[in-house]
């Protein structure tokens, strides 16, 4: 499982700081002119996808925590 | 921020958890159901919404007078004193209907509304944010609170009773509010955190319950030139890429500065959480 936070177009250093503030472990991640972001159609903030291994779409939602989090909790456990 | 305070209304529309009885919630609930049950209210308040960002030139004070008549279930007239970019001009007026089913309908003009959509004014929308949850559910509901506390009596007003309402907050990270109530059983103080570091601090002057006749006359017709701007939940998921879609193939770059291609990952689960900071 890889956990990958895009971030919408930050200054490096500002993402090293908040990383370092809150003690994440997860990647962060960068794009080029929101490139990533356009590409999977997200319309706002925060988004979360989980890809598959196959690489399709297994679960998407809009806004944090997650409205229906059974789906995504089995989706995870499988 | 714009997006956040989009997203909000659809946050906050989660279940309440199961909370369990103790002489504090009694107290709350009462509180609850007294503005819940009420026809219309008058309301004059004092909003305070305090950002601190780590970053001081970042960080975000607005202060806002509020006097609202609502009335249940659908009308009422709102008056709000912005004080963030331009001290003491004049106030406006946004009318605010309130639909039966908890939908708040804001009727502003066009160059406010466009301003509030463009996220540029930040005291139309917050005070619409705060708005829509106090015309909502009045003084209910504006938190699910998983436990409710009483607090030590305060020093300026001893004869007031402090409920410490804790539960996820707006943005649904734990938080803990407080509510002031007066020896009557009035709201006189309503402390909301939002999203982990920003407070949202209402003091209210006062919160009478009206009839419904002492308000009519704010029922008036809606000019031609307001325009609609309505505060539910939207579909964001619509035009998203659907479940089972292929992945589009996109390449990023970690904070080590190497760039990878998504398709790189393949054979491995991948949540994406797509975020900005600023």
């Amino acid at each position: 499982m890889v956990f990958l936070c895009v971030d919408l177009g930050d200054e490096k250093s500002v993402i090293e700081k908040y990383w370092k503030e809150k003690g994440f472990t997860m990647r962060a991640v960068r794009q080029h002119e929101s490139a990533v972001s356009d590409a999977f159609l997200v319309q706002a903030y925060p988004t979360n996808y989980l890809i598959g291994p196959d690489g399709k779409v297994l679960w998407r939602e809009v806004g944090w925590p997650p409205r229906k989090p059974a789906p995504l909790r089995a989706l995870l456990l499988k | 921020m714009n997006a956040l305070l989009l997203l909000a209304p659809l946050l906050c529309q989660e279940p309440a958890p199961a909370a369990q009885a103790s002489p504090a919630r009694d107290a709350w609930n009462a509180l609850q159901k007294t503005y819940q049950t009420a026809q219309a209210i008058r309301l004059r308040a004092q909003v305070v919404l305090e950002d601190p960002a780590a970053d001081a030139t970042e960080a975000m004070v607005l202060k806002l007078s509020v006097e609202a008549d609502l009335m249940r279930p659908c009308a009422g007239r709102i008056l709000l004193d912005g004080a963030e970019e331009s001290p003491g001009e004049d106030p406006e007026i946004i009318r605010v209907l309130y639909h039966g089913n908890g939908k708040a309908v804001f009727q502003l003009d066009q160059e406010t509304m466009q301003a509030v959509q463009d996220g540029a004014s930040w005291s139309e929308c917050s005070a619409m944010f705060f708005l829509s949850f106090l015309g909502k559910d009045w003084a209910g509901e504006l938190v699910g609170a998983d436990s409710v506390q009483f607090l030590p009596a305060r020093e300026d007003h001893p004869d007031w009773t402090g409920l410490a309402l804790t539960g996820p907050d707006l943005f649904g990270e734990d938080g803990t509010s407080t509510a002031w109530l007066d020896a009557k059983g009035a709201l006189r103080s309503f402390t909301l955190p939002i999203g982990g570091t920003a407070v949202l601090v209402a003091t209210i002057d006062s919160l009478e319950l009206l009839k419904e006749a002492e308000v009519k006359d704010f029922l008036k017709p809606i000019p031609d030139d307001y325009e609609e701007l309505t505060f539910e939940e939207p579909d964001w998921e619509e035009g998203m890429l659907e479940v089972g879609a292929d992945a589009p193939e996109v390449r990023m770059t970690g904070m080590d500065d190497v760039e990878f291609a998504l398709s790189s990952l393949k054979g491995k689960t991948v949540l994406l959480n797509f975020w900005f900071f600023h």
